[in-house]
């Protein structure tokens, strides 16, 4: 009784297994996953931005921007932008709707739209997801379909073994479910080989219900223009090309870096 | 006074107007001037300069500085300067191009010659020649206007120039932007454009 | 042309072995090819294909190929109707803002051509470097060579690791006069692109300047920039080594 699991134990399957049930789970996900990716493209056609929501989104990046690369720029210049930046990220003139309030009524007509859309992508990504596992787990279940080539600790033998009730069965052995398991974060690599690299067909992330999108946000820009004229007011200059003539010298050669001591050719 | 154009010095500039049609080109006008009875300025060739979608006169200033050292290698005078707009419309003389012709004819003390590309004229590619010569009397003022001023181009120059834009010679030409970003090409001489 | 080679056969040959997508981007690809080479009628040929499978529906693309014939044919009045009620439809298009600018350029409008860029670069504020070079060269045309600078900073904000750039801004500082920023910025320009000809000549060009000028005009010693000016000597003498114009440039450069 005692179970060697430092042996590897050897079962031997039906290879008819292998016809019957690895290839058609792996070819119905991977089915239902373009399946998913197509229906996705085409809920997200009619979404499209108004001038306002361009606007403020845009002034956030310039803000950033601005505040990476402030110094390449003469300082005169730096100011004008400073203080007039300040300004309109404190004004919210930029912003689409500088009354927003948080919490964006979902329910309210102008917000709708967007809610909904965000829900229909959440569901056409949890349904395939939850009917699949059942269909897996009803009619696959009860045996082993594969030998994993790697070890894994006991914990993991309740969940990769649902069905088979052995204590002794050697973790590597696994059913049908962790099959399909395996098969979603898999099949993600194949899927931006195919759909390219922006496809609704991937993996992981998709396991979490999205649930960002719910409480839709109409104030995200105004908390960002906010915050962003916070940031330049406190940002000070230092300009970059205060002492290029010299690093220029000194990089072909003309000046010796050391300062004190300078040799003009 | 009489004013004859080269051969050579109209297919430079038409080679130049042609391989950069949608810019603005600009560029400088070699020869002699000698006085006499009649007197005249033979425009023996041309030299481009820009082809950039604005023009600075700092390179012009560079430009005009080493081409003065070229004319002096080969006993030449800068006796003018041509320019073609960016619109085919605009007919008008820029301001840059006002100043720097004013520059250049100073410099030679008088009768320099401004030639501006009439550009209708070089779609219409029938056998007239492309320009609108312009002289400085106080203002620029049109060439054939003005009496006992006459200007001669040479008819092959006119002639040739429909070949070599069937040939594909014109893109040869080298001005002194290309120059300056390969300078191993020859702005000055333009061996490899052949008459 | 290479276009039109390319693009022809697609098209007239193998049309429906094309992924419908990819075939509609070659075909708009094609008719905007002809519209260069001034085929007008082989574009308006093949926008009919596109038409014909759009019908009735609102296409905004389609309007922009729509006015583009216009421009090509020079009815400049009509591409800008087209364009305006394009855009009263779909706002966020920026093609279509880029063409409505287009066409005010090639009318000759310069000052309506500033002001729609402007407008359309308050809401695409960021990310659109090809529009702040558009404004720049259009105010240089107009001689504002200080807003030219403005457009220019704004590029170098998006991207400061471009060396033709800060190349542009000192060219715009030398015209306005700054001798002594234009000599900084061709510095950093050569400090960006080794061996930069044009960056060579601007330091050569501006320090030559300052040297005569006077001291509340320049920032660096004296020092500093006869430094310069040597520097910017002997990198041009060696790399005119090699050109045919070396005679030339020697002289020049002992001048």
């Amino acid at each position: 009784m005692a179970g060697s699991m430092y042996e590897s134990q050897d079962l031997y399957l039906d290879p008819s297994i292998k016809y019957w049930v690895l290839f058609p789970i792996m070819i119905v996900m991977f089915l239902v996953g373009i399946l998913r990716h197509n229906i996705t493209t085409i809920l997200s056609v009619n979404q499209s931005l108004s001038t306002g929501e361009v606007k403020e989104s845009l002034a956030v990046k310039y803000g950033r921007l601005f505040i990476a690369n402030k110094n390449y720029i003469p300082e005169s210049t730096f100011k004008l932008r400073k203080n007039y930046w300040y300004d309109a990220y404190n004004s919210g003139k930029y912003l689409n709707d500088p009354n927003a309030t948080a919490n964006g009524d979902m329910l309210d007509p102008a917000n709708m739209e967007s809610t909904m859309t965000g829900m229909k992508k959440a569901f056409a990504n949890l349904i395939p997801q939850y009917v699949l596992m059942s269909w897996v787990s009803y009619f696959f279940a009860g045996f082993v379909i594969i030998k994993l080539p790697f070890y894994l600790p006991t914990r993991f033998k309740e969940m990769f073994q649902r069905g088979i009730d052995t204590q002794n069965l050697d973790i590597s052995w696994v059913s049908s479910l962790s099959w399909y398991f395996f098969n979603l974060f898999g099949l993600g690599g194949i899927f931006s080989l195919i759909l390219g690299s922006n496809n609704s067909a991937g993996s992981a992330k998709d396991i979490a219900p999205q649930m960002q999108m719910a409480p839709n946000q109409k104030d995200r820009f105004n908390k960002l223009h906010k915050s962003l004229a916070e940031e330049v007011k406190i940002v000070e200059h230092s300009w970059a090309l205060d002492d290029i003539e010299d690093q220029i010298l000194i990089k072909y050669g003309k000046k010796s870096p050391v300062n004190n001591d300078k040799k003009n050719k | 006074m009489e004013y004859h154009i080269s051969k050579e010095a109209y297919l430079k500039i038409y080679a130049h107007c042609v391989k950069y049609p949608v810019n603005q080109v600009t560029g400088i006008l070699l020869g002699k001037k000698t006085e006499g009875s009649p007197s005249k300025v033979n425009v023996i060739t041309a030299i481009p300069v820009s082809h950039e979608s604005v023009l600075l006169s700092n390179k012009l200033e560079i430009a005009l500085r080493q081409i003065d050292i070229y004319c002096k290698k080969n006993t030449l005078q800068i006796i003018g300067c041509y320019h073609a707009n960016e619109l085919v419309e605009n007919d008008e003389i820029p301001e840059l191009i006002n100043l720097f012709a004013k520059n250049i004819d100073s410099n030679l003390s008088g009768q320099s010659l401004l030639l501006m590309i009439d550009n209708k004229k070089l779609i219409a590619n029938d056998d007239q020649h492309i320009f609108k010569a312009y002289v400085l009397q106080k203002s620029w003022k049109i060439l054939q206007t003005i009496t006992n001023y006459v200007f001669i181009v040479e008819e092959e120059g006119i002639n040739k120039s429909k070949e070599i834009v069937k040939n594909g010679s014109y893109a040869n030409i080298v001005d002194f932007d290309s120059h300056l970003e390969d300078i191993s090409l020859d702005w000055l001489n333009n061996d490899k454009f052949v008459v | 042309m290479d276009v039109i080679e390319l693009a022809k056969p697609l098209i007239d040959g193998k049309f429906s072995s094309l992924d419908n997508i990819e075939r509609y981007e070659i075909l708009e690809q094609l008719i905007v090819a002809y519209l260069d080479t001034n085929e007008i009628d082989k574009a308006e040929k093949y926008l009919k294909l596109v038409k014909d499978k759009i019908k009735d529906e609102f296409s905004s693309r389609l309007q922009k190929l729509y006015g583009m014939i216009e421009e090509a044919k020079g009815n400049y009045e009509k591409a800008i109707e087209i364009y305006n009620e394009t855009l009263k439809v779909d706002e966020v298009n920026e093609a279509v803002h880029k063409r409505l600018i287009a066409v005010n350029i090639a009318n000759g409008n310069r000052t309506e051509a500033i002001n729609l860029l402007n407008k359309y670069l308050e809401v695409f504020v960021s990310g659109d470097e090809d529009a702040w070079l558009q404004l720049a060269d259009l105010y240089l045309l107009e001689n504002q060579c200080q807003q030219a600078a403005y457009c220019i900073e704004e590029v170098i904000l998006t991207n400061p690791k471009n060396h033709l750039y800060y190349l542009r801004y000192a060219d715009i500082m030398c015209c306005i006069g700054r001798y002594q920023i234009a000599s900084k910025y061709y510095c950093k320009t050569l400090d960006l692109c080794n061996d930069n000809i044009r960056a060579l000549y601007g330091i050569l060009y501006t320090n030559q300047y300052l040297l005569k000028s006077k001291a509340e005009d320049k920032s660096t010693s004296d020092e500093t920039i006869k430094a310069l000016i040597d520097l910017a000597k002997e990198q041009l003498a060696k790399l005119y080594k090699k050109s045919p114009c070396e005679e030339v440039v020697n002289e020049f450069l002992k001048q």
